[in-house]
């Protein structure tokens, strides 16, 4: 399945796509069948989401080594970083939590001092380097709050809040530029941006609904705040705030030190291991495709509307299934 | 104030808003489905179920998030430790120190943030 895409005339599709969607097909096909395969050998097991996760990270490495561009050493470290990525959420999703978190609390403190020593002058490279770190305090964040108030309905907005206040005050400390970041109103109108995202948000949240198959959520009598609580909670918190971290901050950044295409892979790939809290490797190998699909409509609108819009109701979409059933 | 701090500051309002807004609605029964964050913690499909019981998820989480709280305390206190010592009015230091300076500082505001978090909830348990 790992075709050397350097052979192929891509100049008749346009090279960004091409080779964008080629490296996705290749992944997704690899890990989906790996996991039907795994599934069958192992049975549905810890061992089955750990094989199945090392597959998906391996493949996904393995046609960035054959096709990416390779030689700088910030680039193989954030190659790198996505191991660590991987081993953290595999320990934080098991009865070895607490080492996960560890493992989360070192990198979050190290990553900054890594980014300098391979920076140089180059501030793209610390900024890329900052907000992996920034990622991982994503799961930190969940430390001071106990468990009562983590399984109440405020725990989503209050963690979330928490995270954005976190990114508006590092936008502010490094006065990154707006425009950079896809916090501009984009190149096509704002119209279009939004029907893409809708159109786009739909399938995805169609599709995870098939994937993830939640229980039914139990409304009672007030239909209509709960669907308001969806919308709020899922378009500004879930949907900025990790639009704003993984497609406005590390992709942007990271696309200034290796090809777009590469960059919306790499970003989409950690976008995917932060997916493994589902205890479902399919799931990861779908947020790795929205993740891609996000990516290029960051690159094709230079803004965020529509990958907030699509990742914002395809969540909503998801919710209001299990709903209605 | 520029045009970004405009910006960041109309964001901030914005997001306090959508936190009000949502603390005050009626919440539906789930928590964290498909978010980057809920997941980790409170994931209730059917196939996480089966593979870890929410019962000894939520035993080993409440173990690791009280080391959590440690880690962060002792974490914002060296990290405090360290932007004391490299402060740049006690002398000229090596230009590595003074940017991980720089580095550190937005991560040492989210850990005394959380650590007053932590603080926080402790007193409200007590006065419970």
């Amino acid at each position: 399945m790992l075709v050397d895409f350097s052979t192929l005339d891509l100049r008749q599709f346009g090279e960004f796509p091409a080779r964008l969607l080629l490296t996705a097909l290749a992944l997704v096909c690899v890990s989906t069948i790996s996991f039907y395969i795994l599934t069958a050998l192992l049975g549905y097991t810890y061992e089955l989401l750990l094989f199945s996760n090392v597959v998906f990270v391996t493949v996904g490495l393995v046609t960035l080594f054959i096709n990416g561009v390779r030689g700088s050493l910030a680039v193989d470290l954030l190659y790198f970083v996505v191991v660590l990525v991987l081993v953290e959420e595999v320990l934080l999703n098991s009865v070895w939590a607490w080492y996960g978190l560890a493992l989360a609390f070192f990198v979050f403190a190290l990553l900054p001092l890594v980014g300098i020593v391979v920076a140089g002058k180059n501030e793209s490279v610390r900024i890329v380097f900052e907000v992996c770190g920034l990622l991982l305090a994503t799961r930190i964040v969940f430390s001071p709050f106990p468990m009562t108030l983590l399984e109440s309905g405020i725990f989503l907005p209050a963690v979330y809040t928490l995270i954005m206040s976190g990114v508006i005050a590092y936008l502010w400390f490094r006065k990154v530029p707006f425009g950079k970041i896809g916090l501009s109103w984009g190149t096509i109108r704002l119209y279009f941006q939004v029907v893409a995202g809708v159109s786009v948000g739909a399938i995805l949240g169609l599709v995870e609904y098939f994937i993830l198959r939640p229980k039914p959520i139990e409304v009672g009598s007030s239909m209509i705040s709960n669907v308001l609580y969806l919308v709020v909670t899922m378009m500004v918190f879930v949907g900025l705030t990790e639009e704003l971290l993984f497609r406005g901050l590390l992709q942007s950044y990271t696309a200034e030190l290796m090809p777009k295409w590469q960059a919306v892979h790499l970003t989409a790939l950690i976008f995917a291991l932060f997916h493994i809290g589902w205890l479902n490797p399919l799931e990861v190998v779908f947020a790795y495709s929205a993740g891609v699909a996000f990516g290029y409509l960051l690159i094709k609108t230079s803004g965020l509307t529509a990958p907030v819009v699509a990742h914002g109701f395809g969540n909503i979409v998801l919710y209001m299934l299990a709903l209605v059933a | 104030m520029s045009r970004n701090r405009t910006l960041l500051f109309i964001l901030a309002v914005y997001v306090s808003l959508a936190f009000l807004l949502s603390s005050l609605v009626v919440k539906p029964s789930f928590y964290g489905l498909s978010t980057i964050l809920g997941t980790t913690l409170l994931g209730t499909t059917t196939l996480g179920l089966t593979l870890l019981g929410i019962t000894s998820l939520v035993q080993v989480y409440a173990e690791a998030l009280s080391m959590g709280q440690l880690a962060i305390s002792l974490i914002a206190i060296c990290m405090l430790v360290y932007l004391e010592l490299s402060d740049p009015s006690y002398g000229k230091t090596r230009s590595l120190i003074e940017e991980l300076r720089k580095s550190w500082l937005p991560l040492t505001a989210v850990l005394v943030l959380l650590f007053a978090l932590i603080v926080f909830f402790r007193i409200l348990a007590v006065l419970a």
